[in-house]
């Protein structure tokens, strides 16, 4: 999702987006201006003002859960409080991540034209074991990750007699990591894309048990559990003459169907409710273990995958570890994407644009403000255009209020009359928003400027309002970075 | 990398706000309800108060540093020059706004050069060459529409439902 820079005088234009529970987990990405080859990130491209001046009321919302409406407010998330929208919005020249489509992504997909980097992503590792482990159940844990070690199920025996499986056989893995940043790709008809599962597991002497798996997540808002579909699992590559307590083959695995992967998808493929998700192992049918041999079961773990884009992903920590305890993390402590400079803050976020490349800036005119309810910002300024070397790189830029003009006599002692007054009673306040709005103030500015140049009083008074807009918002500036 | 990576909850709370150089505070620092104030980095994390600090009523100790010791805001500090040769706010007060050029004048149109917004002169105008399109949607890359581009949308982009009309551009403003 691209937005290019101009004026937005509507914060519904933004909010329709990154405040909509339908659009969970995307990133908006606001691109450089395109220069004279009107293409993006060519070697044209120049830092884009986003003049951010949100004066149509119309366009009031909610944010993060608030009872009142603004109509200044662009809101990241949060647009109901029971629903995650995660946002990430960057502006500026993308690092690390692909803002465009490419022709033929890499990764594990189809090649396909899409945006970003297609990637595999593999969850197989479960936090915690859960179930009832009155029933047969010995080594749980190591269901928690495919290594070839598996829990056993095998019920009691007694001379000839062996223990009913009453309730089920069954086992619950959760907490799952790693956690995702991202969702499955859409295909087509199926706007939730597919989520796969593998169960990997082996069994001796089925007798007409039937293994199923139920997925479920936690929804951590409310602390409830959120069905996602029950699934029975194709026992084509299954050992079925396994030891029990025997390392289980890579190859006995069931995979869910195509289809399934689309239900599982449709139901349970939000960033959140993967990142919370818990599969429950069940065998059902023949509580009572009859048949030739005591049916057994090894679990040894359960992966779940799908396809997805590389977006930004700022909001995510970069899980450094402060190896030499020096109070910050530098290239001789361990981070997930390794670091080249020092003194640097424990735990920083990734960046996803580049500040030494063409970005973007954010400039607030009047009450416009943002408010980050449940997603991140990140603004990359750029060099400035008109001077690259020498201007102070801004990313976001505050307009400070002004005071109301009001007609009065000049130093030539004449009072100012009729198109100025008019400028007064159509209300200047809300004119001295704006900068470069010919529907606003702007107008009557020129005019003021053009019409009377010789009048200091009225070239001030033109000033006042035309260059109310762009003031310092005494933020943190800085020389453009070189490299 | 790539769709990975960590979604875990993090709570809210009163953490310290962290800034990393120096702070200059031309009125009062007032840090309430458990607030605090991590500073470092810069040329140490110096506090420069100039009308005093102020918490929840005790002594004052909200500004830390990384490790969460207090450390001492120098509160009611003197005005001074600032001193960086080359930087458009070499000379000024510590405490004035860096980007005026007359801290004491009207702020309108009352800005530095370097400190000026992207596309637009001091007065508020767009500067020459630059231009200001109405926006009300986002855009989507589709490869196979607008092939040359315009001057307001760029190749390959193409507008979002709701559509709007092209979006009007602004003429640079007469000077």
């Amino acid at each position: 999702m691209i937005f290019l820079w101009g004026r937005y005088p509507d914060a519904k234009t933004l909010n329709d987006y990154t405040a909509n529970p339908a659009c969970p987990d995307r990133t908006f990405w606001f691109a450089p201006d395109p220069g004279a080859d009107r293409e993006l990130l060519t070697g044209d491209d120049r830092t884009a003002a986003f003049y951010l001046d949100f004066t149509n009321t119309a366009g009031a919302s909610k944010c993060g859960g608030m009872e009142s409406s603004n109509p200044f407010r662009w809101c990241l998330g949060g647009a109901d409080k029971n629903s995650s929208s995660k946002p990430r919005v960057v502006v500026g020249w993308p690092d690390d991540w692909t803002a465009l489509p490419t022709a033929d992504p890499g990764g594990t997909g189809s090649g396909s034209t899409g945006y970003g980097q297609r990637v595999g992503v593999e969850i197989d590792t479960a936090g915690a074991v859960e179930g009832n482990f009155l029933t047969f159940w010995r080594n749980q844990p190591n269901a928690k990750v495919i290594d070839g070690t598996p829990a056993t199920y095998e019920p009691c025996r007694f001379w000839i007699f062996t223990c009913p499986s009453f309730g089920e056989r069954s086992m619950r893995l959760a907490q799952f990591t790693p956690k995702v940043g991202g969702s499955p790709i859409a295909e087509v008809g199926l706007p939730n894309g597919r989520l796969f599962l593998d169960v990997h597991f082996a069994m001796r002497h089925a007798n007409g048990t039937v293994p199923k798996v139920v997925v479920d997540y936690l929804d951590p808002r409310e602390n409830v559990a959120r069905n996602c579909g029950e699934f029975t699992l194709d026992l084509t590559n299954i050992d079925a003459s396994h030891t029990p307590g025997s390392p289980v083959p890579a190859t006995s695995k069931a995979t869910l169907s195509a289809a399934s992967a689309a239900v599982l998808a449709e139901s349970c493929g939000s960033v959140q409710a993967i990142n919370n998700l818990r599969v429950t192992f069940k065998v059902e049918k023949n509580v009572w273990n009859s048949g030739v041999g005591v049916p057994t079961f090894d679990l040894d773990g359960v992966r779940i995958y799908y396809d997805s884009y590389q977006g930004a992903s700022f909001p995510l920590p970069n899980h450094c570890t402060d190896s030499d305890g020096d109070g910050d993390v530098d290239e001789f402590d361990t981070c997930e994407v390794p670091l080249s400079g020092v003194d640097n803050p424990v735990d920083p976020a990734k960046s996803d644009c580049d500040p030494s490349r063409p970005g973007g800036q954010l400039i607030f005119g009047g009450s416009t403000h943002v408010y980050a309810a449940d997603g991140s910002l990140e603004v990359c300024g750029g060099p400035h255009p008109a001077d690259p070397r020498g201007a102070m790189v801004i990313g976001i830029y505050g307009v400070p209020g002004v005071k109301e003009m009001r007609t009065r006599r000049s130093h030539q002692g004449r009072r100012l009359s009729g198109w100025r007054h008019d400028v007064h009673q159509r209300g200047v306040r809300q004119a001295d928003r704006r900068a470069g709005d010919p529907s606003g103030g702007r107008g009557h500015l020129s005019g003021a400027v053009h019409r009377a140049p010789r009048d200091p009083v009225v070239q001030a008074e033109g000033r006042w309002r035309e260059g109310s807009g762009l003031q310092l918002p005494g933020l943190h500036p800085r020389r453009p970075a070189t490299r | 990398m790539g769709g990975l990576g960590s979604c875990e909850t993090r709570e809210r709370g009163v953490g310290p706000v962290s800034v990393e150089g120096n702070i200059n505070v031309a009125g009062r620092l007032q840090l309430a309800d458990g607030f605090k104030l991590s500073v470092a980095g810069g040329d140490g994390g110096v506090v420069k108060v100039r009308y005093g600090c102020e918490d929840n009523g005790g002594p004052f100790d909200s500004v830390v540093d990384p490790s969460g010791t207090p450390t001492a805001a120098q509160c009611n500090h003197a005005d001074v020059p600032r001193a960086d040769p080359g930087m458009p706010w070499d000379g000024k007060s510590i405490y004035a706004d860096p980007g005026r050029i007359n801290d004491t004048a009207t702020p309108i149109g009352d800005i530095e050069d370097e400190f000026l917004p992207v596309g637009f002169d001091a007065d508020g105008s767009l500067a020459e060459g630059h231009t200001l399109p109405l926006r009300t949607t986002a855009y989507r890359y589709d490869d196979s529409v607008n092939p040359s581009g315009s001057a307001a949308v760029p190749k390959n982009l193409v507008a979002l439902p709701p559509r709007v009309p092209a979006a009007a551009t602004f003429p640079p403003a007469h000077r």
